[in-house]
């Protein structure tokens, strides 16, 4: 916790429409410094903003008043997959990025004044991985080092329950997992992309593909039905195994992009300028 | 599989930890997210099998190694050249004279040391044989079973050369050396060498009962007759026709019985070691038939060899071990 939390800037391509004031464009109208329309001085009985060279230029001779955009508040949930195979032991464990990506997008929701909330699914919803959207930072910390702490032995299927858990209103919702399901299991989200802005960040382990050896015998028991394979490792096979990585990034993103979001990587480490930039290349 | 045996069959309890391979191998696996990813890889699934089949193989080899595994004695079929003989010594004080009938002095043998040493030569040269060793004086003498054993039979000719016995019994000799040849599987031919120096009359009933044995038996007789210097050989005639009977010439009516059995028989009369030597040669190259007979293996322990292999498994195990990446 001595690091400075890195943060990262996001928006939402549609604007928003809760009442509350925040940071991100919306569709209300009130205080605000973008200029939106006139209405009329009945509509919107403020004096101090009539305007009036359109008054004048009005054929009706009605009074025109000039109305501003007020930039509203959004929701920004964190859901994370808490399977087994997201706390597999490595150089730095998937939960231990999710815990970082956690802070990070706390302090980024907290600083642009947007409501926060995490869920964690593992193989069940369960209440210690809720935390209902608020502006509690020390809450965070906690669930923060519980997840780079927590060691799950079980499959994700709370990933597929989480629909009722999230507002209604449309909510920017970072989907974290490794996506190391099939994807006909995957389509049960589908309901969860038309409803909000979904930005599903994949996490993997480089350490399970490109950081192969060379040549080996390697055995790895499969985290969730512990099963176990032994592999004689040599350059075809780890050609073959960074190949279907490959493919398997190709249908994710195709699936995602079928369903109007872009996944986004995260293989190693966290980076918040990554997010920056994936939010500046495109709005949800 | 009726040949393995154990010293120790309760050892063989530890075959059961053959499933222990099954279970667990020795690597300790690490962690992966989603096996279903890794693509199937034919080689990876052979090692995977090799190193299971490998480490039930070192079980099977260590438990059947301490379980003492042997192979039983066995006997191994063979088609061979030669016989099934027995030698019919006379052990009669005689023999132990040399030819000239005097007590041997250094620079003539006896006759017994002559056929000791021509017989031990003919053992020597017969490589296939089944040969029995039996003697004969006031009572027949069992001496060395039917034995392809060959050092068997040269230990029982040379015992022979203690000093020797008081008469000449030659019926019941004859009798027990035919009688080898009973329960003996009838392949080859069954040869019975007869070696003495003299003989004796042989009673009517005994001389029904080997007519009877010898015709049987199908046994083919040689009699290598150790003439001694002015006695009367086997084919004398008598000048005095009063002395023809068998109490006066007891080796020209032997021979004549002989004779009248109607099995082959040769008769050799030899009246020194070089007419010995030269009857024997006679017999070796005229009994060369086929034979069929059995040759018996050895126990062999099979242990050593369990050990050994389960060593090399064991290493190559090792070998792969050491190839393991650990992350």
């Amino acid at each position: 916790m001595a690091l400075a939390i890195e943060t990262f800037h996001y928006r939402l391509a549609n604007p928003g429409y809760c009442a509350i004031p925040g940071a991100h464009p919306g569709q209300m109208v009130g205080s605000g410094q973008l200029f939106k329309r006139h209405e009329s001085l009945l509509a919107s009985p403020d004096p101090r903003r009539l305007d009036l060279r359109a008054s004048l230029l009005d054929p009706f001779n009605h009074y025109r008043v000039k109305v501003f955009q007020q930039h509203s508040k959004i929701d920004l949930f964190v859901i994370a997959d808490l399977s087994a195979s997201m706390s597999i032991p490595g150089e730095s464990t998937k939960l231990q990025i999710a815990a970082d990506f956690l802070l990070s997008s706390a302090q980024s929701a907290f600083e642009s004044g947007d409501n926060f909330g995490f869920i964690g699914c593992g193989q069940g919803i369960e209440k210690s991985w809720l935390f209902p959207k608020g502006l509690r930072m020390g809450r965070v910390q906690e669930l923060a080092r519980d997840l780079s702490r927590v060691r799950n032995g079980q499959g994700g299927n709370g990933l597929f329950q989480v629909e009722p858990y999230l507002p209604l209103r449309r909510s920017l919702i970072f989907l974290l997992s490794d996506f190391h399901f099939d994807l006909n299991r995957l389509s049960r989200l589908a309901g969860l992309f038309g409803r909000h802005a979904v930005v599903p960040l994949v996490l993997w382990d480089p350490a399970e593909y490109a950081g192969l050896p060379e040549w080996g015998i390697v055995k790895f028991q499969d985290s969730e039905n512990m099963r176990t394979r032994t592999l004689l490792m040599r350059p075809g096979l780890k050609r073959k195994i960074i190949e279907a990585f490959e493919q398997r990034r190709g249908r994710l993103r195709h699936w995602f992009r079928s369903k109007g979001a872009e996944p986004l990587f995260i293989e190693g480490r966290y980076e918040a300028s990554a997010l920056t930039n994936y939010f500046l290349q495109r709005g949800v | 599989m009726n040949d393995i045996a154990f010293e120790t069959p309760w050892a063989l309890a530890g075959l059961l930890l053959m499933v222990l391979p099954l279970l667990k191998t020795g690597a300790a696996p690490s962690a992966y997210s989603w096996l279903a990813i890794v693509p199937a890889d034919g080689l990876s699934v052979l090692l995977a099998l090799f190193l299971r089949i490998t480490g039930m193989s070192v079980v099977a080899a260590l438990s059947l190694g301490l379980s003492g595994v042997y192979l039983k004695e066995q006997k191994v079929e063979r088609i061979g050249r030669g016989a099934h003989i027995v030698l019919l010594l006379d052990r009669s004080r005689s023999m132990d004279d040399t030819f000239a009938g005097r007590a041997p002095d250094g620079s003539n043998e006896s006759k017994s040391a002559t056929a000791r040493r021509l017989l031990t030569e003919f053992v020597e040269k017969r490589k296939h044989d089944r040969i029995g060793v039996t003697a004969f004086s006031t009572s027949p003498l069992f001496v060395m079973p039917l034995t392809e054993n060959k050092q068997a039979v040269q230990a029982a000719i040379a015992a022979t050369s203690s000093p020797a016995l008081a008469y000449t019994n030659i019926s019941k000799g004859l009798s027990l050396a035919a009688s080898f040849f009973e329960q003996q599987p009838l392949t080859g031919s069954r040869i019975l060498l007869l070696i003495s120096d003299g003989a004796a009359a042989i009673d009517p009933d005994s001389e029904q009962a080997l007519r009877q044995l010898i015709k049987q038996q199908q046994i083919r007789l040689y009699w290598v007759f150790l003439r001694t210097e002015n006695s009367p050989g086997i084919f004398d005639v008598p000048e005095d026709s009063r002395n023809d009977n068998s109490d006066a010439m007891p080796e020209r009516y032997l021979h004549l019985f002989f004779k009248s059995l109607n099995v082959p028989y040769q008769a050799y009369e030899a009246e020194n070691p070089d007419a010995v030597q030269k009857a024997i040669a006679d017999i070796d190259t005229l009994e060369n038939r086929p034979l069929h007979y059995f040759e018996r293996i050895a126990k062999q322990d099979l242990s050593g060899l369990c050990y050994r292999w389960a060593v090399i498994l064991l290493l190559l195990l090792l070998a792969l071990k050491s190839c393991e990446v650990r992350r």
